[in-house]
């Protein structure tokens, strides 16, 4: 059976107290710039670039090859406040579509630090499992 | 030779590894994490970087402070290993005493970061509550 309800509160978290409204605009500033791995010798992302186009995250990531950065290449990506009348953005995610596989990049940010989980989804090749990176960035 | 009976409380206390591999007394080797730890959160009220170094006999922390005193001095290092059979630190322990005020640091490495949890105990008679943060620190090059 299928809802069709102009307004579904999933569960309470979901829900816009009475006397609280959506804000007119989330404000993105604190994830503007360059995020670096606080691991140097990652295998996984080396950093990412985020800017602000408009009102949206546009983001650019750049995975550690050994043959140096490879440029994932640049990407909308939708933005997340702490809760659902936030004004502050805690987060984004996007996904990237390769020839093998697709990434799909989560983020949240906490104190300075922007944890990332890639979730890595191989198209049937047969040798390799899906799996997911979890990496620490700052600024 | 008879090794004495070594006690334990717990499974994790116990060596896996045979005896003449491991070495009684040897120091847990925090080299790796020497230099200089800035707080990811530039914002912070408290830690906003530390310096881990060698001293004559083990290892020493100073923290800078955001705002007052500055820098803390020089404290000891207690450094920790995963488990009993390596002797790579993982971690460490610290503690200042200022008289007034005590602050303990229970510290932990996670890929580059260095979490640092702050225990700061008010010792005065000013009625401020003792409590706890967390912050995260990235290795300046």
């Amino acid at each position: 059976m299928t809802h069709t309800q102009s307004t579904v509160s999933l569960n309470e978290n979901s829900r816009v107290k009475p006397g609280h409204r959506r804000a007119a605009q989330l404000d993105l500033s604190s994830l503007i710039g360059k995020w670096t791995n606080t691991y140097p010798a990652t295998g996984g992302i080396a950093e990412i670039d985020v800017n602000q186009v408009n009102d949206a995250l546009e983001i650019q990531v750049f995975g550690a090859h050994s043959s140096g950065l490879f440029d994932w290449g640049v990407r909308p990506a939708t933005a997340y406040a702490y809760e659902v009348t936030g004004e502050i953005v805690a987060g984004f995610e996007l996904s990237y579509e390769f020839e093998d596989q697709q990434a799909l990049v989560a983020a949240i940010h906490n104190r300075g630090v922007l944890v990332i989980h890639t979730y890595h989804k191989f198209k049937d090749d047969g040798l390799r499992t899906n799996y997911i990176c979890k990496e620490f960035f700052h600024q | 030779m008879n090794r004495p009976k070594i006690q334990a409380i717990k499974r994790d206390d116990q060596q896996d590894r045979p005896p003449e591999i491991a070495h009684e007394n040897a120091a847990v080797d925090l080299s790796p994490f020497l230099g200089t730890w800035v707080n990811t959160f530039r914002a912070t009220r408290s830690i906003t970087r530390f310096v881990l170094t060698q001293a004559s006999a083990g290892y020493t922390i100073t923290a800078y402070v955001s705002d007052g005193v500055g820098g803390l001095g020089p404290a000891e290092v207690v450094p920790f290993a995963p488990n009993v059979d390596s002797r790579k630190a993982d971690g460490f322990t610290a503690r200042y005493d200022f008289g007034f005020l005590e602050m303990s640091l229970a510290a932990y490495y996670a890929k580059g970061l260095i979490v640092v949890s702050q225990y700061t105990r008010f010792k005065d008679q000013s009625g401020r509550p003792d409590y706890f943060n967390r912050e995260f620190f990235f290795k300046m090059d």
